[in-house]
């Protein structure tokens, strides 16, 4: 058997694996090491970590693929990222503008049958409650089933755009009741997408797929 | 290159130009299984982009910072997904379907790991897709010492597969 470079790439990338005992390196080191940006005493840990870890071996590849497929090198911003950015957000009130979450302490039930299409990667964890078909304008309660130990919740409802027109924080039960007046502009038949975030009792949190939703 | 010339390269760079090449990205790159989600990481991604700016007006971000938010966003759902299911396949106990042969990428990871440190690091990049020169720009080396060390490298990975019968020259 002969392994061209090819091939040789090709195995090597397809090896399912994990590093038992290692911390996965914050995505943005991935970021900055294709830019030839890494901390110097940690190129070699961070290289060394995707041998064994196939996820962070797709993580580089995808920031090499990003970084060389753009029309130039991508600046980094000096803004602050992340989501601690987003939840001192949170923290500080900015809950009105754009996301709804939400805190559960019961353990999640099964999914149901005859909801609406779930989007996003995460469907197994918080699900959807909202009846299929399209929905009424007012009076419209977003539904969904709760995360175990989540203290609280941050729901958000966006245009297909991805405009956020609704942004709830620190919801305590897993529905919430969205304002007439946010709908109120938006035509018939219109598509909305909605998210739920469980904020557990440490900090972390838990992302619901993106919902689908269609106006009356 | 400097910041700021950098930057004047990427005025062109829109939220749907760095959407639609995500979306390629992500294609090529996320494991099999989430093949069928590519669109709806790329979408939830956004999602949580928009949810960070709160509704800001896009057009004063910098591009790089769509690219870096969205990049984040959709590893750390690749991540999130891998740890489900591996998890899930602890729970249901479900039997590993065993192919056929040898286990061809973890014997190339076990002849990696017993390059010397000055050719691992060359080599990893090298199989995880970099060129030479974007080997050189990660470990901050000449083109042409990377060259030399992934070829050297190569070359002893090749005999440690040889000696497993993995590889006929």
């Amino acid at each position: 058997m002969t392994l061209d470079a090819e091939r040789l790439r090709s195995e090597f990338q397809s090896a399912e694996g994990t590093a038992p005992g290692e911390t996965c390196p914050a995505p943005e080191l991935f970021w900055q090491l294709v830019r030839g940006e890494p901390p110097a005493r940690q190129l070699g840990s961070l290289v060394r970590h995707t041998l064994r870890c196939s996820a962070c071996g797709s993580a580089l590849r995808l920031a090499r693929d990003l970084e060389t497929n753009v029309e130039g090198p991508v600046v980094v911003s000096p803004r602050p990222l992340g989501r601690t950015r987003l939840w001192l957000g949170l923290a500080a009130g900015l809950g009105v503008a754009s996301a709804l979450a939400v805190l559960v302490r019961a353990p999640a039930p099964s999914g149901r049958t005859g909801m609406v299409l779930e989007r996003g990667p995460a469907a197994g964890a918080m699900r959807s409650l909202v009846p299929a078909g399209p929905r009424p304008r007012t009076g419209l309660v977003l539904a969904w089933t709760p995360f175990p130990g989540a203290l609280r919740y941050v729901v958000t409802l966006a245009s297909p755009k991805l405009e956020v027109l609704y942004k709830q924080a620190g919801v305590r039960e897993t529905e919430l009741r969205v304002p007439p007046e946010v709908l109120a502009k938006l035509p018939s038949g219109a598509r909305l997408v909605w998210k739920v975030e469980a904020v557990l009792g440490d900090g972390e949190v838990q992302e619901s797929p993106a919902f689908d939703l269609v106006l009356e | 290159m400097n910041g700021n010339s950098r930057a004047s390269s990427r005025g062109g760079s829109g939220p749907a130009e760095i959407r639609a090449l995500l979306l390629r990205a992500v294609a090529r790159h996320c494991p099999r299984e989430l093949h069928s989600q590519q669109e709806d990481l790329v979408h939830t991604a956004w999602l949580r982009i928009v949810e960070r700016e709160g509704g800001e007006d896009f057009t004063r971000l910098e591009p790089s910072y769509f690219w870096r938010v969205a990049f984040t966003v959709v590893i750390d759902e690749i991540r999130r997904r891998g740890a489900r299911a591996t998890q899930a396949r602890a729970l249901e106990a479900l039997p590993v379907a065993v192919a056929p042969g040898p286990d061809l990428g973890a014997e190339i990871r076990d002849c990696v790991e017993k390059l010397p440190a000055s050719r691992q690091l060359p080599v990893i990049l090298h199989l995880q897709g970099f060129r030479n020169i974007e080997v050189a720009r990660a470990c901050q080396w000449t083109e042409k010492r990377a060259e030399n060390l992934v070829y050297r490298g190569l070359e002893q990975l090749r005999r440690c597969l040889e000696a497993k019968g993995l590889d006929a020259p």
